[in-house]
This record gives structure tokens, C-alpha cells and sequence, in this order.
């Protein structure tokens, strides 16, 4: 026998959603949601953020060196919906199929953006990684920098809540303009 | 065979004397993913592990490879081929499923239109076999003639016994490595030998997980059309994860760095993905999932077997552990010869 | 595998050649004849009639392109090359005196002996007609040994007819050669004439005895020019035909031209319609 907190991956340790947010039947008996502070939520990237530049780079680079690019990450996101992503296009190729430190920075930043303020933080990327790169925090880290810019959101809990990088509003912080 | 004992100490000075000739390569801890990766000292290989997450076969046919490098300029071109490898290599710890896989992997490589670079990397690695004591739950590399004790395609195989190792030298090659530091290495007992011969035996009968796949290739040569593909394929995510985990999946890319100079090389390709076989004009005969599931199952089972009389599986159970949507393998041969091809058939 | 040996070459690595000459065929197509730089890699260039080459422009990348010169006349290589991606975009602002990349010859080939004393029945359409070719020339440089030859080709107007002059000028003046040409639509200047080839082909009505029907063109005029035949009564072996698929390596190793078990790259492209259906529909 395992304890269920062993046998639980790392993101349903730290989810504070587990009653599904929309339902017309729930089957059971609602889950009283564990009380997550932002301090814990993002406790991991503010720790990374911490670090220097160059431990930064040093931190990811060694993770990105690990990366196959067998593209599991993308495909079980349920925030990936593009007819034909990037990363398949060939005429022309805009990420090289060489699998390198620099391309898989490129293709784990470019899916990370695109996602962002849609993520809804199922963590299925980090789940089923055959590598155990740390998906997740590129994802928290995205959410934490769009809640500091544009409010705090929790994409898909609020039926009529647009993702942050869905609307534009007048007072948008525009620091590169 | 000749045989020889070293103590687990000693391993560790064997293979820090051999580093003085030889790269070599071992299973090692990367964050908490065992990997084989050059490792400069033995303090860094990993001894107590299952299997590594990646096979072997990135030693041989890396993920990325320069083929050559060019040069163009007004009316040149200069082709210059990746040279060979400096030193020669050690390649220790590799379980009998991933050396079994590495002679299909010969099957490809070896035939009409020799691979250089595959076969430079053959030649100058010692491959040095670990016995599989405890069988995970996953493994079935029985089910393909393959003993989680013994291989016949390591140079040199070890056996874990209490205190130390046995070795067994399968080769010139691999005596050679092992002389580098002969002193380390002693001569066995009777009983160390019967020792080792039973914790081979004892990890066969560990073997939990079974399938028979005699005739699932002559089933399968009737069923390419069989609504069973319909039903299998559903789920699938058509990642690469099963393809690139795999030890006997070989098939791969070519393509070039773009500009004046710069260099082609080859990299790892999956059937699962869509510009695999996509065409430049768009058609691509293969443009779901179904057709791509059943690719990579006939390739395994039955168009492998026909060229080279092999079925290309090991039983190392990777896909098994990795598959995001737990497609398996075994439960695939047990549905072919079970006859549900044929009943989704009809 | 134990020996060790002194590194073979990789066979992914190509020759270098040069771009001796380009000629227009037609809008998006040109035909480029090339020699390899070192005259020992052209004179061991031996290859048969439908075989392929890998032809490629360091930089940009490497396409397999049939070899539409005839075996029958030896010192150059001639490539006729439609414009559809990449490569064959960058080919085509190449310029003559333009060194490139080429390795092989790759696949099988038109079984010729197998036409020893047969009546051939050339059907062509588009580019299609660029492996046909070699064939033909090969064969009109063997005339005695073959029966009558009956070539029907088609293209989509008068200016996607490739290889005009040759056509015009030198097969049709071979004793016991007939030419039928024909267009999708015509133009003012157009006097031939004008329909898809499947029909004309049916209109010509080549006899199936003592035959063999050599095709290739687009799959959707291979699929028709197939029932053609079949009406026309000829039977799977007679027909002859060759397949395309998206390949890499070329040397059967990179596992995306299968078919079934067969490898297009060695074990293609030609195959007869008897074979093409032991296969799997999978192209």
C-alpha cells in the first residue's frame, strides 16, 4: 500500500480547485478546497527569481538540456488548440528540428507565452514529462508576472472572465511603448 | 567464457583507469532522471537504478548529429564529413534489453548503404552489459527471447552478487578494456559462479509481466485494414514520447542549417508526427492518428520482421511506463493473438 | 562488429556537381543537366533507366528527383525539376556554373529486359513525363530490340509540355514511334488535341497484346489512367507505374516511405500494378 499523498503527482498537491468549478451534476460530495496563499503558490519562482542571471540561465539551460521535443507537453495541454503549431510548420521552419539547449529554450518560452492567461494550470505538461523538466514553473512564473501587471486571474474558474492578453484596456500598463 | 570477480570498490578504480583511455559512458543521475552520459569519474555512475529513461541508442544514433559540414561561395562547395571519434568508449551498464535492441539497431544501420558514423561508434565502444537482478513490473523482455541475466551482445557482462560483480568476458574488445586494470580484477570460486548463474536465474523467474508473440506477424499481415486501429487510436495524444524512449525506434530527419555555411545533420523523427510523411504539396498518406498508430505497430511487428526476421521490441517496458494514455504494447500482441483484429473485422 | 575499421563513408553524404546548363520546360519547370566534379564519382555513376538521385543545395536541403537523362548517353546527369517547395523553389534561382550535392542512384528501376520484344505504351502526364524520359531515350537507343512504341503525354495547356522540342523534333521521327500529345485546355496557337490524358489515351486505344504500359503523372491521372487500361484490357502486370512519397535518407533507413513493408526509396519507385495491389493502401 502507498499513501495517497505519495502516489499524488506534484500538481494535485498544491491544487486548490477540486471540485470542478462548472458542472450540472456533481457526483459525490464536494471537496472542502485546501487554502493555498499567493506566498505558497509562487513560492518556487520567487525563489528562482532570486537568483542571479546567470544561476538562471544555468538553472535552465540544465533542465532544457534534457528536453527530447517529443512534444507531449503541447499535446495534452488543453490550452494548445492551434489548426497547425509553429513548431510543425516546415516551409518554412521557423524552430529547427536539432534538438539543442538553444532551440529547446525557444520551443519551452514559445509555448509558455502562448499560453499564457489561458493556462489553466492542470499541470498535465509537468505530469507526463518523460524528462521531469520543470514545466510548471514556467507556466507559474507567466501567471505570477500577468497577476502583477494585469490583477491576479485564475483562468478557467469564471465563465465570463477574459484572459489577460485577450482584451486590451486603456489602462494596460504599456512600460515598452 | 572466462570469468572474473571484482569487489565493488574496485569497480570504482576500474572504471576511473579506464577514463584515462577511453570515454565513458554510464548511467548517471541528471537532476533525479537516470540518463547514460559521459562521465569523467566513477564516483558519478549510477549503480542501484532500474533502467535509464533514454536508451542507449543516443550513444550510436544521437538525437542530433552533424553529417557533415559545408562551405558554399561564388561557384565552391566544400563538404567536409564529421570526423570520427577521438577516443574510444566504455559504454558500461546496459541492461540486456537495451543490448539486444542495439543489434536490431545493426539490422538498419549495418546493410545495404552502411551507416559510417553508426558503425565507427560500434566499433570503438566496449559495451559492458549489467545483469537486471529485480525486473521491474513493466518488463517483459522474456517475452522476446531476451534472459534479464545474460546477453550475448555485451563485450562484457556483469552479474551483481554480493560484495562485487562477476564478469564475463565476451570478447576481445571487451578483455581489452578490462586488462586496462587487470590488477582490480580476480579470479572467481565455484561458488561465486553458481552465485551468479542463480541471481540470473532467480531475475527470469521475476519476470512478472508476459506476452507470446509468435504469429502475431503473420496475424497482422492480414489486418493492416481492421477497424481495431479505429478503436485503439483514439486516445492517443500522437507525441513522441514512445518513439523517442524507445530502444529499437530508428527513424529520423535530415536537415541543414540555413545560409552559405553551416552544416546537415540528422535527427531523431517520430511517425507519430504530421509533417513526417507530409508531402511538399500537402498530401500525406498518413494523416491521422489512426494511420500513424498503426504505423508504429506494424513497423515493430510485422515490416521489421519481414526485412530483417526480427520483431524490433525488446520488453523494456519504457512505452509502458511513459505512454501519457497508457498504450500497450502487450496488451496490442495479446489482441492480435486473441483474434480481435479479426472480430473487429467482421 | 567487432573488428575495427576505418571510417566508411556515411552514405547521406553527397558529391559535389556542377550546374553545366538549365533549360526552361515550362513556367515552373527546368531541366538542369549537371557533372560531377571529379570525373572517377561521374564515370562510377552507373544507374538504370527510373532510378532517382538525392539532390540537394547545402543550406537549404536535399529533394529525391528521378534522373530523366537516359543511362544510354554517358557524362552528364539531367534532372527536370518542378517548383514545389523549398528546395525546388532554391533550384530553380540557381545559375548555371552553380555547384550543388548529389548522391545515389537510389531505388529500383524500369525493368527493360522485361521489355525485350514487347510493344511499349508510354503514358505521361505533366513532370510525370521527366522518369519516362530516360525510358524512352533508353529505348530509342536500343530501337531493335523493342516492338512498336506508342507515347501519349499530356499537360494542362501548351506551355506545361515539357521537353517540347524533343518530342516533337526527335521521337516523332523514329520509325515505328507515335506521339499523341494532348492538353487540358488549349490556346489560340493550340491546333492539337484537347482533352484530360485518361480519355485521349482511350481514343489512341493501344492494343494490349504482346504490351506494356509504362505510366506516370499526377495520382489523380495515374488512378484514371489505370482504369483506362484495365478497360483497355490490359492486365496488372502489363502496367507499370511509379510512386512518390516524402523521403529523406533515400537508402531505406529513415522509416517514413513504407508502404506496407517496402521501402519506396530501395525498394520503389516502380512497381507494376500487380504488386501495387499486394500493398497496402497507404499512399
Amino acid at each position: 500500500m502507498v499513501a495517497k499523498a505519495e502516489a499524488m503527482p506534484a500538481k494535485c498537491r498544491d491544487c486548490d480547485y477540486p471540485n470542478p468549478v462548472l458542472s450540472d451534476v456533481l457526483i459525490g460530495e464536494e471537496v472542502q478546497p485546501r487554502q493555498i496563499t499567493p506566498q505558497d503558490r509562487y513560492a518556487e519562482v520567487v525563489e528562482l527569481e532570486s537568483y542571479k542571471r546567470e544561476a538562471k540561465k544555468d538553472y535552465w539551460d540544465k533542465v532544457f538540456d534534457r528536453c527530447i521535443r517529443c512534444y507531449a507537453c503541447r499535446n495534452v495541454c488543453p490550452a494548445c488548440d492551434c489548426k497547425e503549431c509553429v513548431f510543425d510548420q516546415v516551409e518554412p521552419r521557423w524552430v529547427s528540428k536539432a534538438v539543442n539547449v538553444p532551440e529547446n529554450r525557444i520551443f519551452h518560452i514559445t509555448r509558455a507565452l502562448h499560453v499564457a492567461g489561458r493556462c489553466v494550470e492542470c499541470g498535465e505538461c509537468e505530469r507526463i514529462c518523460p524528462m521531469h523538466i520543470p514545466i510548471r514553473k514556467l507556466n507559474k512564473k507567466i501567471a505570477k508576472d500577468l497577476g502583477e501587471l494585469f490583477g491576479e486571474q485564475r483562468p478557467g474558474t469564471q465563465l465570463d472572465e477574459k484572459p489577460a492578453l485577450g482584451v486590451f484596456a486603456v489602462n494596460d500598463p504599456e512600460e515598452f511603448m | 567464457m572466462e570469468h572474473k570477480v571484482i569487489s565493488r570498490e574496485n569497480l570504482g578504480k576500474w572504471l576511473d583507469t579506464i577514463t584515462r583511455e577511453y570515454d565513458l559512458i554510464a548511467p548517471t543521475l541528471d537532476d533525479d532522471v537516470v540518463l547514460f552520459k559521459e562521465v569523467k569519474s566513477a564516483a558519478r555512475v549510477l549503480l542501484d537504478y532500474n533502467n535509464t529513461v533514454l536508451p542507449a541508442k543516443d550513444h550510436f544514433f544521437p538525437q542530433t548529429e552533424t553529417v557533415f559540414r559545408f562551405k558554399a561561395s561564388a561557384g565552391q562547395l566544400a563538404i567536409e564529413p564529421e570526423p570520427p571519434l577521438a577516443r574510444p568508449r566504455v559504454l558500461f551498464g546496459v541492461r540486456p534489453c537495451d543490448l539486444k535492441s542495439i543489434t536490431l539497431l545493426d539490422h538498419v544501420f549495418d546493410g545495404d548503404f552502411q551507416d559510417g558514423q553508426y558503425l565507427d561508434k560500434r566499433a570503438r565502444t566496449v559495451l559492458v552489459g549489467l545483469g537486471c537482478n529485480s525486473p521491474q513490473p513493466t518488463c517483459f523482455c522474456g517475452s522476446f527471447g531476451i534472459e534479464p541475466g545474460s546477453s550475448p551482445a555485451a563485450d562484457l557482462f556483469f552479474t551483481e552478487m554480493e560484495g562485487g560483480y562477476l564478469v564475463n568476458i565476451q570478447s576481445e574488445k571487451g578483455k581489452e578494456a578490462l586488462q586496462k586494470g587487470w590488477s582490480f580484477f580476480a579470479d572467481p570460486d565455484a561458488g561465486q559462479v553458481k552465485e551468479a548463474s542463480e541471481r540470473a536465474a532467480n531475475a527470469k523467474k521475476a519476470l512478472k509481466l508476459s506476452v507470446d508473440p509468435k504469429g502475431v506477424k503473420e496475424e497482422l499481415d492480414h489486418f493492416f485494414e481492421s477497424p481495431y486501429w479505429d478503436e485503439i487510436s483514439p486516445k492517443c495524444l500522437t507525441c513522441g514520447i514512445c518513439t523517442y524512449i524507445c530502444p529499437t525506434c530508428h527513424c529520423f530527419d535530415i536537415n541543414d542549417t540555413s545560409g552559405q555555411a553551416g552544416e546537415r545533420f540528422r535527427c531523431w523523427d517520430s511517425c507519430m508526427f504530421t509533417d513526417f510523411t507530409r508531402m511538399a504539396g500537402g498530401h500525406n498518406p498518413r494523416p491521422t492518428k489512426k494511420e500513424r498508430v498503426r504505423q508504429r505497430f506494424l513497423h515493430k511487428l510485422r515490416y521489421f520482421p519481414d526485412r530483417y526476421k526480427e520483431y524490433a521490441c525488446v520488453g523494456c517496458g519504457r512505452c509502458l511506463q511513459k505512454c501519457p494514455v497508457h498504450m500497450d504494447i502487450t496488451q496490442i500482441i495479446s489482441d492480435v493473438k486473441g483474434g480481435k483484429l479479426q472480430n473487429a473485422a467482421k | 562488429m567487432q573488428q575495427s575499421s576505418a571510417l566508411k563513408k556515411s552514405p547521406l553524404i553527397p558529391e559535389v556537381a556542377t550546374i553545366e546548363k538549365i533549360t526552361q520546360e515550362t513556367p515552373d519547370v527546368k531541366t538542369f543537366r549537371v557533372v560531377f566534379d571529379d570525373p572517377s564519382v561521374m564515370d562510377g555513376f552507373t544507374y538504370r533507366s527510373g532510378q532517382c538521385a538525392m539532390v540537394s543545395l547545402p543550406g537549404v536541403g536535399e529533394a529525391m528527383i528521378s534522373i530523366t537523362a537516359s543511362p544510354t548517353r554517358k557524362g552528364f546527369l539531367e534532372f527536370s525539376v518542378k517548383k514545389a517547395g523549398m528546395l525546388t523553389g532554391a533550384l530553380h534561382e540557381a545559375e548555371e556554373g552553380q555547384k550543388i550535392g548529389v548522391r545515389g542512384p537510389y531505388g529500383n528501376s524500369f525493368p527493360i529486359e522485361s521489355m525485350y520484344g514487347k510493344d511499349l505504351v508510354f503514358i505521361g502526364g505533366g513532370i510525370g513525363l521527366a522518369p519516362l524520359r530516360s525510358l524512352i531515350n533508353n529505348v530509342l537507343d536500343n530501337r531493335d530490340k523493342f516492338g512498336a512504341v506508342e507515347i501519349i503525354y499530356g499537360a494542362r495547356s501548351p506551355q506545361d509540355l515539357v521537353f517540347k522540342e524533343e518530342i516533337l523534333e526527335n521521337w516523332s521521327k523514329v520509325k515505328g514511334v507515335k506521339v499523341h500529345v494532348t492538353v487540358d485546355k488549349g490556346d489560340d496557337d493550340w491546333k492539337g488535341p484537347v482533352g484530360f490524358v485518361p480519355a485521349f489515351a482511350e481514343q489512341v486505344n493501344p492494343s494490349p497484346a504482346g504490351s506494356i504500359a509504362i505510366t506516370c503523372g499526377p495520382p489523380i491521372m495515374i488512378k484514371f489512367v489505370l482504369q483506362t487500361l484495365a478497360k483497355l484490357k490490359f492486365t496488372p502486370e502489363q502496367i507499370i507505374t511509379t510512386l512518390e512519397m516524402k523521403m529523406k535518407c533515400g537508402v531505406g533507413k529513415c522509416g517514413r516511405c513504407n508502404i506496407g513493408e517496402k521501402y519506396v526509396c530501395v525498394d520503389g519507385p516502380v512497381f507494376t500494378l500487380a504488386q501495387l495491389g499486394n500493398m497496402p493502401n497507404e499512399f
